[in-house]
Order: C-alpha cells, then sequence, then structure tokens
C-alpha cells in the first residue's frame, strides 16, 4: 500500500485496455474474485478474495512498473456468474471504452449481479475551459454479457489507437467527441431503467 | 465488539453513552463521513482492509482522486475528535439529491445496515447517482447448518437513501445495542 500512495500520476499511462487486461488476467490466473478497481494518483489499487476466502487482498499497480504477465490455466475453472469467460475479456473491453471516452480516475466495482463504473471524462466545451463528466455507470448482466461478445473492436477508433494513450493536459483538453456507444449513451440506458437520475456534468477547473 | 479504551475517558468525562465506543461500522463510518464532510471530498469509494480503511475520494475541484489511509488507529483519533466535537455546532455540508445531509449522516445510516447483517470486507462506492455497497455477509447453508460467508451487493439509488436516511433519523437517541451474530452451531 505504502508504494502507491506515495507514487505519483505520470501524465503518460498505458491504455486501459492494456492495463485492465493484465489485471483481469492476473485475477483469474490466481483464482480471485469479489473485485474492486480503483484508480488512484500513482496506479491501480485492486482488491479481490481468493476463491473460497472472504478476506480480501490488496494488490498495487503502480504507474511505470511492468504489467503482469500471468496467464490462467484453461484447465483451472473458475466459476464467476458475471463472467463467464474470466474477468479478462470485459475488463479489456470496458477498458477499451474508458479508452475511448478519455476516461480518468475510474473505480470499477463487482456486486453480486452488477458492476459500477465511476470515474471522469472530458466534455467538449466552446471556450476551452475543462469540463468533465462524472461517469455513473451500473452494468446489469445483460450489459455486461453484450460488451463482452461486441469485444475490443467495436470500441477502436475507425484508425487502430496506440497502445499508449497520452493523457489531456489539465487546462488544455482536446474535446471528447460523444456518440451513440458512450459510455453516456448507455448510462441514459441504464439509468432510465433504473429510474435513476441522469448525472450532472461537473464543472473541474475552469 | 471491540471497543477503543483510548478514547473510554474522553467519553465519560463529556458524559456520553458507551455505545460510541464500539467500533461498530456505524461508529467507524460516521466518524469517516464526518472526515470526508470536513476536508470537502467527494466521489468516494472506501474499501475495508486488514486494520482499517483506504479512502478514495476527490477533492472540490479537483477530479484526481487521492487515496487516503483510514488505519484503526486514525479512526479512534476520529472519534476522539467527533467526541471532543460535540455541541460546537454542525459543520457546511454540501447538500445533493443523494447526499441531502452530506456524508456523516449517510455512512452512519450505512453502517447500521452493515452491522444488522454482521458485515465483513465491505467496499463503498459512491456515483453520482447512487451508493453501491458490497461485501460478505454470513449465512447457514440449507441441509448443513454450519455458517459460511457469501458476498452481497446493494444499490442506493436517491429514494432508497431518503428512506435510509429517514430510519437513521428516527433511530437518533434510542440506543439499540448491535445484535451479535451466533452462528447456530454455537447455540446451546
Amino acid at each position: 500500500m505504502r508504494r502507491l500512495l506515495d507514487a505519483e500520476r505520470s501524465d503518460t499511462q498505458i491504455s486501459f485496455r492494456e492495463r485492465l487486461r493484465a489485471i483481469g488476467n492476473l485475477l483469474d490466473a490466481r483464482g480471485f474474485h469479489a473485485m474492486v478497481i480503483a484508480e488512484v494518483e500513482g496506479g491501480m489499487l485492486v482488491r479481490a478474495s481468493r476463491k473460497g476466502s472472504r478476506h480480501p487482498e490488496i494488490i498495487e499497480f503502480v504507474d511505470g512498473d511492468p504489467l503482469p504477465d500471468e496467464t490462467p490455466d484453461p484447465r483451472v475453472e473458475v466459476r464467476r456468474r458475471l463472467f463467464p469467460g474470466g474477468y479478462a475479456p470485459f475488463l479489456e473491453a470496458l477498458g477499451a471504452r474508458l479508452d475511448r471516452r478519455r476516461a480518468i480516475a475510474i473505480t470499477i466495482v463487482e456486486g453480486t449481479d452488477f458492476v459500477t463504473v465511476g470515474g471522469f471524462a472530458p466534455l467538449p466545451v466552446a471556450d476551452g475551459s475543462q469540463i468533465y463528466e462524472t461517469l455513473d455507470l451500473l452494468l446489469l448482466p445483460e450489459d455486461i454479457r453484450e460488451l463482452v461478445e461486441r469485444g475490443v473492436a467495436s470500441e477502436l477508433p475507425a484508425a487502430a489507437g496506440p497502445a499508449v494513450v497520452e493523457r489531456a493536459p489539465t487546462g488544455a483538453p482536446e474535446p471528447a467527441v460523444p456518440d451513440q456507444n458512450s459510455l453516456g449513451a448507455a448510462l441514459a440506458s441504464f439509468t432510465r431503467r433504473l429510474g435513476l437520475v441522469r448525472p450532472q456534468a461537473s464543472r473541474l477547473r475552469g | 465488539m471491540a471497543v477503543d479504551h483510548a478514547v473510554l475517558s474522553d467519553l465519560a468525562a463529556a458524559e456520553l453513552p458507551i455505545d460510541l465506543l464500539e467500533l461498530s461500522y456505524q461508529n467507524r463510518l460516521r466518524v469517516i463521513g464526518r472526515f470526508i464532510d470536513e476536508s470537502e471530498l467527494h466521489s468516494i469509494t472506501l474499501i475495508e482492509v486488514a486494520q482499517g480503511f483506504v479512502l478514495r475520494a476527490s477533492r472540490a475541484v479537483e477530479p484526481w482522486p487521492i487515496a487516503i489511509e483510514l488505519g484503526d488507529r486514525k479512526i479512534s483519533e476520529l472519534m476522539r475528535r467527533s467526541i471532543g466535537a460535540r455541541g460546537e455546532g454542525e459543520i457546511e455540508r454540501e447538500s445533493r439529491e443523494l447526499l441531502p445531509t452530506g456524508y456523516e449522516d449517510m455512512l452512519r445510516a450505512l453502517g447500521h445496515e452493515l452491522d444488522q447483517r454482521i458485515a465483513e470486507s465491505v467496499v463503498i462506492t459512491e456515483l453520482p447517482s447512487l451508493f453501491a455497497v458490497t461485501g460478505f455477509e454470513p449465512f447457514v447453508a440449507a441441509g448443513v447448518g454450519e455458517t459460511s460467508y457469501r458476498p452481497f451487493a446493494e444499490v442506493f439509488g436517491p429514494d432508497e437513501t431518503r428512506i435510509l436516511l429517514h430510519k437513521a433519523l428516527g433511530r437518533r437517541g434510542s440506543y439499540q445495542p448491535i445484535q451479535r451474530y451466533i452462528p447456530p452451531n454455537f447455540r446451546g
């Protein structure tokens, strides 16, 4: 914990797609469940429990460290109701979607029958000021299945994106262009379904 | 339920009920909520770890979150400060639909629910339209008779938080000791 809490944010990051896929592979390989992923300045904090245990472990992924390279053993079957194909395909597809939105400061929390995704994503503004939309995504089992089935390809822009993404420097953002496949659009669908309130865009750093 | 003897004398001096000493979720989350209110943090994710919590939250105008370790010792310190601050009046809190009276009240109310479930290893995450609470709770598997633990998850939107806060308000001033969980195989 100490390493991550002392780490500083780096403006050039490996894409969410790459990082989340590596985290998913590690969780799958070690048979973890009850996943929580929280991005903080300096890296990613992951909490998960091993099979048969209710006592969670904390795993730190500090920016700049090599990504873990663990491959799940296909002979070992880990049953997860929400992720029958494992964490890695879901997290990779979600990561690609978060990259597309240029999201920052994400959280991913697994519940028994849902996954929440939080964080911030820049919104296009005419005057060049920095406005972030707060992500407010509640993924239900059918949404998770759809995301995995559509896979990473559907989340990539027409010209394949690089594995390394440059974070927009604070104060001089490149506007994000919302589209029908964005988290915001998906969110509207989920919030309508649940009768929840549509999130407000947060104005941050004028 | 464990108590923190370090704050016992403070409570005695202030003539406050001893239940404030319990290191229950209700008491711990209440003081963490107060800390969040005082620090003007938002968009929180509170992750229980061994001997405490990790709080990940954003500051007022800065989206990048900070991570703060709130170990048991730090929480005891917050409890002592909270007891010392009694009677000093309310602190300013931001009011939103999901948090009409701030984090202290909301987390206290959630903490009570978690105590009632005998929850463990909880995570509380806030999105703009909801709080999601996950963790583990004991249950007795049918036909087996042994206590085991299973994951649970709850979502609290604005309507649910209003109900939660209303119930919590109704409990104020009427101390109800936490019902300790006795696994069936320990019953005489």
